[in-house]
């Protein structure tokens, strides 16, 4: 069977990107996201610190409590922060929060 | 300035018969039965056409749930918009390869996009916004509303036409300069593809914020309203790079002289206001690869898919010898 030619444009170009997609996929190169994976044993440095982490995270990588980390948010009295809660998130919940200012604090409370 | 004139649809299906009619002194399929000439070529356009707009319909809604998720699930779980546009690949192109390094908000998925439509595009041409571009879609349907409401379209003069259409190369100069010394996607807060299929105007409304972008959107969808494909014919930066890219694609419209008749329907039936009657022989790199033109040309030979095509030079010098094979459908 004939396949006519108005087809193969369209037909082809699905076809190279669909298998790019899924090449890269299961070579493990299609990344479609900066975040990496946190561990206690990674070393993430202050600066490493993105607003995707949660606290648990920042507080893994950097090797501190998450309690102790909560402290240092200065977070208004009543307000009840999960160690889930991700650092860009706190805006909503801590007034005046700035993942970058947050950063000084925690160089400051590291050294 | 600009003038005034019918619907592109109106006019093209107004000279093709329905297949439902039986036009007298037309031709008929073998033994006098079937469908004549005419009414297998409406039957052709409108079935390459619906097949285009599922796919056009398809990628917008993926995309649409790829922003859905990412605003509604758990912070940083999904890929973003971003991430899955092949224009992010071209604005972090410079920065990646002078330093190693991607701009922010962009991702390796914004690379391997944009190389697959790259190589795509030289490939078998340009289908990528003629058949998958979300944006596209969007200036088509709104196309296709202009159409229902019968409003009149508005056609750009020629001249201003072919000036205008430089805008999408000084969009790209000024958006690949703002990446690299910016190093992040500067173009989000303008892109109307992101502004609109990012639905952060749903989940993150922020009129101080997103005025701009807000504002570019607004006014191109409406420009789409009146000229079919505006932001394709003299903004997007990623036509840009396809236009570079046309001249050197392996698959390409080829228009043959000495069978064509010279009808222009395939001009009328353009959404980017190409002219392929005037191709000599190759439509032009700014084609979007629709295939429109292809499936209303009512001779056959005149006007098809021609390939393999090296950097712009004709498979066949001899015309007189293309107009013999087969030549598109």
């Amino acid at each position: 069977m004939s396949v006519s030619r108005v087809w193969i444009a369209p037909i082809a170009s699905i076809a190279v990107i669909a298998g790019t997609v899924g090449l890269t996929q299961a070579n493990g190169l299609w990344v479609t996201s900066g975040r990496q994976v946190v561990t206690a044993t990674a070393g993430t440095s202050v600066d490493d610190l993105k607003g995707w982490m949660t606290l648990q995270q920042a507080a893994d990588g950097l090797g501190m409590p998450v309690d102790e980390l909560i402290g240092l948010l200065d977070a208004p009295p009543g307000v009840d922060i999960a160690p889930g809660t991700a650092l860009k998130d706190l805006e909503a919940l801590v007034p005046g929060f700035e993942v970058s200012a947050f950063r000084e604090v925690l160089r400051g409370r590291l050294g | 300035m600009a003038d005034v004139r019918p619907a592109r649809e109106g006019v093209t299906m107004a000279a093709v018969p329905s297949v439902r009619q039986r036009p007298s002194g037309d031709t008929r399929g073998p033994g006098g039965r079937g469908p004549t000439r005419a009414q297998r070529r409406a039957r052709d356009i409108a079935r390459v056409r619906r097949a285009r707009h599922l796919i056009q319909a398809g990628v917008a809604v993926f995309l649409l749930v790829v922003a859905l998720r990412h605003h509604t699930g758990e912070s940083g779980s999904t890929a973003s918009m971003d991430a899955v546009c092949p224009f992010g690949g071209v604005e972090t192109l410079v920065t990646w390869a002078t330093t190693g390094e991607l701009i922010s908000r962009t991702h390796p998925s914004n690379l391997i996009l944009g190389l697959a439509v790259l190589v795509a595009a030289v490939l078998v041409g340009n289908a990528f916004c003629g058949w998958i571009c979300p944006f596209g879609a969007v200036q088509d349907a709104l196309a296709w509303l202009r159409r229902r409401l019968r409003l009149p379209a508005v056609r750009v003069p020629r001249r201003a036409d072919r000036i205008m259409r430089y805008g999408r190369f000084v969009v790209l100069g000024v958006v690949v300069y703002a990446s690299v010394h910016t190093a992040r996607l500067w173009f989000a807060d303008y892109d109307p593809y992101a502004t609109l299929f990012g639905l952060g105007w749903l989940f993150e409304f922020d009129p101080a914020a997103m005025w701009p972008a807000l504002l570019i959107t607004g006014l191109v969808l409406a420009a789409s309203l009146v000229v079919d494909r505006f932001w394709c014919r003299y903004l997007c930066p990623l036509g840009a790079v396809f236009s570079l890219v046309g001249h050197l694609s392996f698959l390409r419209i080829r228009r043959v002289p000495s069978t064509c008749t010279d009808c222009r329907l395939c001009d009328r039936t353009c959404p980017v206001g190409l002219e392929p009657s005037r191709a000599r022989p190759f439509v032009s790199a700014d084609c979007i690869g629709c295939m429109d033109c292809v499936t209303t040309c009512p001779v056959k030979g005149a006007l098809g898919v021609d390939g393999p095509v090296l950097a712009g030079v004709p498979r066949h010098r001899d015309l007189e010898r293309v107009s013999r094979i087969r030549v598109g459908r």
